[in-house]
């Protein structure tokens, strides 16, 4: 990771995701901002490759930030930094684009090393979001990309509380395929919902 | 040739009263080789067709006025029991045979009145049962127009709202005129004197004022809401739309209960708002110093204590007390949770579930106790006993749910241990859940028993 953005208003927060970020990137060059406001101004001068974003912000909602930078470089990879990690409030995320989430009271060393396995496209998965996206994919319609039989099994297992390192042993395969179709069904919610949200446009009369 | 006698049967709503025949196939239009006759001049000779028979379908039969069907006009349409047929100024309510028979008996016995409001009783009933299940305003003021539509017979309907003196249209039908039109037109009614406001009237007068005052263009009935207030407005140009004696009354109805839904949507918005807000700061507040406490802790235990109790605080939070989960989901989030840590610790972790399924419901107030138990006991199993292996057996039957927690360890015997281990809270949570627990030493091994009922009181 060359740069890292923290964008986190409580400042002994800000200062403990930072140390985690050098614990696991050691030569990442490290901006942080408090709002949304400061965020888009850092944002002006240069994209990071990943963005650290708390949800609850002073001056808006961290959801629509993380919205506004995926559709403009989708190569950010915005992680959530989370109070509570509430699915309520992370799949919403998640929608807009997130490419992963963790709660912000661990230590440092395994914040450092879930945002490693997050840069390695091994994003962390709880079983109610787990739950959440089962759903999602059953009652969509037709979902532009539907969930492989693989995938299914996957969310299957973590929806009913297996931890990756047991579903990987459950399913024969070693952790990192496991957390690859993880990533796979991050990246097909993400097709999906800008889908339906053509869709839902295109029923408003906006797109033309 | 033999006359089937029609399954349906068709009840004059509104209009000039005319005499509908027992047919199984009707032609009804203008002209004189219809079967039944409606001399309007807006009105095709022959106009629309029906077929009564085991099944009932309407043929539109492509005039310039068009039919309508429950307020929309339609070409081919399959009916059923209640639907509203519209064809100019008259309207027909459709009734399945059965009843028909009981229908005719209380017409030839009740006033014309009787026969008009009884249809409308059934699209209030329907309209009632309607709007409860809407959880959207528009969803409710389409309704609610639709509805008015129906049972009276005009033609066009707005919702509007009247704040700080102006006017402007929350809702019509048709869809998408605008709001100066309705002013333009409420104008131009209130000068012929022709509105009615029914909020102005006493309940006993209104039907005789409506009538006595020759109001066949527009009536106005309000909604009294905490913002300001609503009005249907019903406009009928042309007087397309004959008296109705009871319309006004029939309005005044769906708007009374109209109001209800509206109130019910505002309050549960004003429900979620709290909960919202309550949220944000617990979140704000309580999570940001626990966090704090989390992030300053000299020692490891310090830190996880600060961290249970944001856990906790997480459960309370994220799970408001009228929210049921599937005990499944329940389950899962326990396991996930105790496996965590039992692998962030080291020990050999084991879980046999009870294989519930999502149908069993527990609240949210039931799922946080248990939760909350559950963390406790797996907190006194890591911190105190420093275990190498720790399982937890779930049973269930169609009564009871239970678990028998099993770790080795630094083991001492329940009965010496000291105050401070959260026994005291973990027992009045079980007793909460209608439930008991109990510890005891085997063979080297802590060994909990936990009994619960499988469907607690909430």
């Amino acid at each position: 990771m060359k740069r890292v953005l923290i964008i986190e208003d409580l400042p002994a927060a800000r200062e403990w995701l930072a140390e985690s970020v050098r614990l696991a990137f050691p030569s990442s060059r490290i901006d942080m901002a408090a709002d949304c406001a400061g965020a888009k101004e850092a944002l002006e001068h240069q994209w990071p490759s990943m963005a650290l974003i708390d949800l609850g912000l002073p001056d808006g909602d961290g959801t629509r930030l993380i919205a506004w930078i995926k559709s403009r470089h989708p190569a950010t990879l915005c992680i959530v930094a989370s109070t509570f990690a509430d699915d309520t409030h992370i799949f919403p995320a998640l929608r807009a684009g997130a490419d992963g989430y963790f709660t912000k009271d661990q230590g440092r060393s395994e914040l450092g090393r879930l945002l490693t396995e997050i840069a390695d496209g091994q994003p962390p998965l709880s079983p109610d979001v787990a739950r959440r996206l089962m759903a999602y994919f059953q009652h969509e319609d037709q979902p532009e990309a539907p969930l492989s039989e693989r995938e299914t099994e996957v969310l299957r297992l973590i929806g009913k509380g297996y931890s990756s390192t047991e579903v990987s042993r459950l399913l024969g395969i070693t952790r990192n395929t496991a957390a690859g179709y993880v990533k796979d069904i991050y990246r097909k919610l993400g097709i999906n919902s800008r889908a339906e949200a053509a869709l839902k446009a295109a029923e408003f009369g906006l797109l033309r | 040739m033999k006359q089937l006698k029609p399954a349906w049967q068709l009840i004059q709503v509104a209009g000039p009263r005319v005499d509908i025949p027992q047919l199984v196939s009707l032609t009804i239009g203008r002209g004189l080789e219809a079967d039944l006759i409606l001399t309007e001049p807006t009105i095709s000779r022959r106009h629309v067709r029906l077929e009564l028979g085991p099944e009932a379908l309407l043929e539109d039969l492509g005039g310039a006025l068009g039919t309508l069907v429950n307020g929309e006009r339609v070409g081919r349409a399959r009916l059923a029991a209640g639907d509203l047929i519209t064809i100019g100024s008259w309207q027909f309510a459709l009734a399945d045979g059965a009843d028909s028979a009981r229908q005719d008996e209380e017409i030839t016995v009740a006033s014309l009145q009787t026969s008009l409001a009884l249809p409308r009783l059934e699209l209030l009933l329907s309209f009632c049962g309607r709007i409860n299940t809407l959880d959207c305003p528009h969803e409710i003021a389409a309704c609610l127009l639709e509805t008015a539509c129906a049972g009276t017979g005009f033609r066009r309907a707005w919702l509007l709202e009247r704040s700080e003196g102006t006017l402007h249209a929350l809702a019509s039908l048709p869809e998408g005129v605008d709001t100066a039109e309705v002013s333009r037109r409420l104008l131009d009614s209130a000068r012929a004197d022709r509105v009615a406001c029914l909020n102005h009237i006493g309940q006993a007068q209104a039907s005789e004022s409506v009538i006595a005052n020759r109001i066949t263009a527009a009536l106005v009935a309000t909604i009294a809401q905490q913002r300001g207030e609503m009005l249907l407005y019903l406009d009928a140009r042309h007087e397309e739309a004959p008296p109705q004696p009871d319309a006004a009354r029939f309005c005044q109805a769906l708007v009374q209960t109209a109001s209800l839904a509206f109130a019910r949507l505002e309050h549960e918005r004003s429900l979620w708002q709290q909960r919202e807000q309550i949220y944000q700061d617990l979140h704000d507040d309580l999570g940001a110093r626990l966090l704090n406490m989390i992030y300053r802790a000299p020692d490891a235990a310090l830190a996880d204590e600060a961290r249970a109790m944001l856990v906790d605080l997480r459960d309370v939070v994220s799970r408001p007390a009228r929210t049921e989960l599937p005990l499944d989901a329940l389950l899962a989030q326990m396991r996930s949770e105790a496996a965590q840590r039992a692998e962030g610790s080291g020990v050999s972790f084991e879980w046999s579930g009870p294989g519930a399924n999502s149908s069993i419901l527990w609240s949210g107030r039931a799922a946080s106790l248990l939760s909350r138990c559950l963390r406790e006991l797996t907190s006194n199993a890591l911190k105190h006993a420093r275990p190498s292996h720790i399982e937890f057996d779930w049973r269930m039957t169609a009564s009871r749910l239970r678990l028998e927690l099993k770790h080795d360890g630094q083991v001492t015997h329940p009965q010496a241990w000291r105050p401070g281990r959260g026994m005291a809270n973990i027992r009045k949570r079980c007793r909460q859940l209608g439930g008991s627990i109990d510890w005891r030493l085997d063979g080297g091994m802590i060994q909990v028993s936990l009994d619960l009922p499988r469907d607690p009181p909430p």
